[in-house]
């Protein structure tokens, strides 16, 4: 029971993140909003015993590209900044409604609470360790990420070199 | 669903740590205090001056690029983590693994230094 | 009364008084050492410092306090309300979080959570969004200027900060508080402490100055470069909004040095004294804590000491020794131990 109640009012807090995002008039206010949905997000995970990626959640997520998204919207025009421009399509929202409780369904059929003994398992800092550097495992996915964020920062760096050439 | 007893404090951390500011802040303006209205002290402080243009403009690309940066090296050191707690397991096979994932980020940080994106507003021009 | 054997309740009571004694601990703490920071820079300035409120002015902070309780709170009409309310609550929350997983003593400890040390990095790196949220608030150029500075910068320390930390959690093998100084508790021949900055002491220099930059102090005090940017992100704030960021920076300060002493100098152990106290009782952790706060305050002293010696360094000499200075050491300081470890 309190587990659920505890469960209900995180997703509140996500859910009410979310709408933050898509309905906030300032771009600020929406990646504020989208902060808030994260860090729900970091206590669900809390919830289910993976305190790692908890963790993990706030570091990167919340601590770093909420930032990244605070700075970028530094970057955009102060016009911009203060209110977005009105849109003409009322598809996206009402698709994202959709989406939102086919995902809803989803989890609810594949019930949840199982999820939590599995979480706790893989969850934990170590079992994350025991998996990535076992042999047998995920050893290459491992170094290909290594690969991937070489890449991305390759890529940003040299984007942004030719954005601040012009 | 295991909420561990530990994160109930951390709970009532983030509850108390979110009232205890508002609470003070409530109890500060009820201490009121002398109020002369001015229209000049709601002004933006811009040294005495009457503000001039707008503050909310369009910033330099060199904090975007740090914030960047941050994010892939966050990434990174996210995963040396898990080495750290368990090498013990797996010896010197994940300590190389753990040794080519971070020669191949030094090696970013290389690119990223030879072309000046760590130059605070100098590497642009 | 209801039923106290109820497992929830007992963990909710217990949470809350470890709530309230971390409030209490740290607002003493912050009290004494707006006194302390201001007597230790005069005294190194040749000034006398505080000395009128009170025997060697002690009652300054309390005096401080009733000025800003008493102060009127301006809100700048260009700012964007919502924000600019809500940056200095998000800057008290994000300082005290982490205060929950530092312990000055065995046990003496709020929340000993799985993930400790990754837990204080992950919540600490949250003060970065209350000062962008302050310094947008505002609508005003230096907060503006001051806040993306800041961000910047503690963006560009929080790495090194949390690379560092690698080479004793793998020592360790553990991410608690609590285990990783119960792993310095042993001494060489009984008098020289078995403490990490003798293992790790490229790790110790690298998380020092970190530390000291996300506090934001001099010689990385760029958050409030009260010459160049008048105030920095909290230009605009007046009253108890301006003294929750006080609040917040120095809780920043006190929670910094405790993760050094924790981290680095044996927490609460102490050669000789503390294997004296081991079967005492409440005695043990009066000692422990006292060991503890002892060694917190050397640090402490020593930052305000660099405060009244160094000068402010530029913004760009202090992002490129972030990234071109304390990183690379940090990576090779993480490969060194590796190396070492598995050896």
């Amino acid at each position: 029971m309190m587990d659920s109640l505890v469960f209900f009012i995180i997703s509140a807090v996500v859910i009410a993140g979310a709408v933050g995002v898509v309905m906030a008039e300032r771009i600020f206010h929406a990646v504020l909003a989208l902060a808030l949905a994260l860090l729900g997000v970091a206590a669900v995970f809390v919830t289910l015993g993976a305190e790692f990626l908890a963790v993990i959640q706030v570091l990167v997520y919340a601590g770093g590209v909420v930032v990244l998204f605070l700075f970028a919207t530094m970057l955009t025009k102060s016009d911009l900044q203060l209110k977005r421009p009105p849109r003409g399509d009322e598809l996206a929202p009402v698709s994202a409604v959709i989406f939102a409780i086919v995902a809803l369904f989803y989890v609810a059929s594949s019930g949840f609470a199982s999820l939590g003994e599995r979480a706790s398992v893989i969850g934990s800092v170590g079992s994350v360790g025991g998996l990535i550097f076992n042999p047998q495992a995920y050893v290459i996915p491992f170094e290909l990420v290594g690969l991937l964020l070489l890449a991305a920062m390759v890529g940003a760096i040299f984007l942004a070199k030719k954005e601040a050439a012009k | 669903m295991s909420v561990g007893e530990q994160y109930i404090t951390i709970a009532l951390f983030v509850i108390v740590g979110a009232i205890f500011p508002v609470l003070t802040i409530f109890v500060a303006s009820l201490l009121r205090k002398p109020r002369t209205p001015e229209p000049q002290k709601y002004l933006t402080y811009e040294c005495s001056v009457l503000p001039f243009g707008p503050a909310w403009v369009q910033h330099n690309v060199e904090y975007y690029m740090y914030a960047l940066l941050f994010v892939i090296f966050d990434v990174e050191t996210v995963f040396l983590y898990p080495w750290a707690m368990t090498y013990r397991s797996f010896g010197l096979f994940a300590t190389v693994e753990v040794i080519i994932f971070i020669a191949v980020l030094a090696l970013g940080l290389a690119y990223a230094w030879k072309k000046g994106a760590l130059e605070w507003m100098r590497g642009w021009r | 009364m209801v039923s106290v054997e109820n497992p929830l309740i007992m963990n909710i009571i217990r949470g809350l008084i470890g709530v309230v004694a971390v409030i209490l601990f740290l607002s003493l703490n912050v009290l004494f050492l707006t006194w302390l920071e201001r007597k230790v820079i005069a005294r190194i300035h040749v000034r006398y410092g505080p000395n009128r409120a009170g025997p060697y002015g002690l009652l300054q902070p309390i005096a401080d306090m009733i000025k800003l309780l008493t102060k009127e709170d301006i809100v700048p009409e260009k700012a964007d309300k919502l924000v600019y309310n809500l940056a200095p609550m998000a800057a008290f929350l994000f300082a005290l979080m982490p205060a929950a997983a530092v312990g000055i003593g065995s046990g003496l400890i709020a929340a000993d959570i799985g993930v400790g040390v990754l837990y204080i990095a992950a919540v600490s790196s949250l003060s970065t969004l209350a000062i962008l949220m302050a310094a947008w608030g505002s609508n005003n150029k230096y907060s503006l200027l001051g806040g993306m500075r800041t961000a910047a910068q503690s963006l560009s320390y929080e790495i090194p900060l949390v690379l560092s930390m690698i080479g004793i959690v793998a020592i360790v093998g553990s991410l608690s508080t609590q285990d990783i100084v119960a792993a310095q508790s042993q001494a060489w021949f009984g008098i020289i402490p078995k403490w990490f900055i003798f293992y790790q002491p490229l790790a110790f220099i690298v998380f020092f100055a970190a530390v000291v930059a996300e506090m934001g102090r001099i010689p990385f005090d760029l958050p409030e470069s009260e010459s160049e940017l008048v105030a920095g992100f909290h230009t605009e704030y007046s009253g108890m909004k301006f003294a929750m960021f006080m609040f917040a920076e120095y809780i920043h300060f006190v929670v910094g040095s405790a993760l050094v002493v924790t981290l680095f100098l044996g927490g609460w152990h102490l050669p000789i004294i503390s294997p004296l106290v081991e079967n005492l009782g409440w005695i043990k952790y009066i000692v422990q804590a006292g060991i503890f706060v002892a060694k917190m305050y050397v640090i402490i002293f020593t930052l305000m000491w660099v405060r009244g010696t160094l000068t402010r360094t530029k913004v760009d000499h202090v992002l490129s020794f972030g990234w071109k200075g304390l990183l690379p050491l940090a990576l090779a300081n993480v490969v060194i131990t590796g190396v070492v470890l598995s050896i």
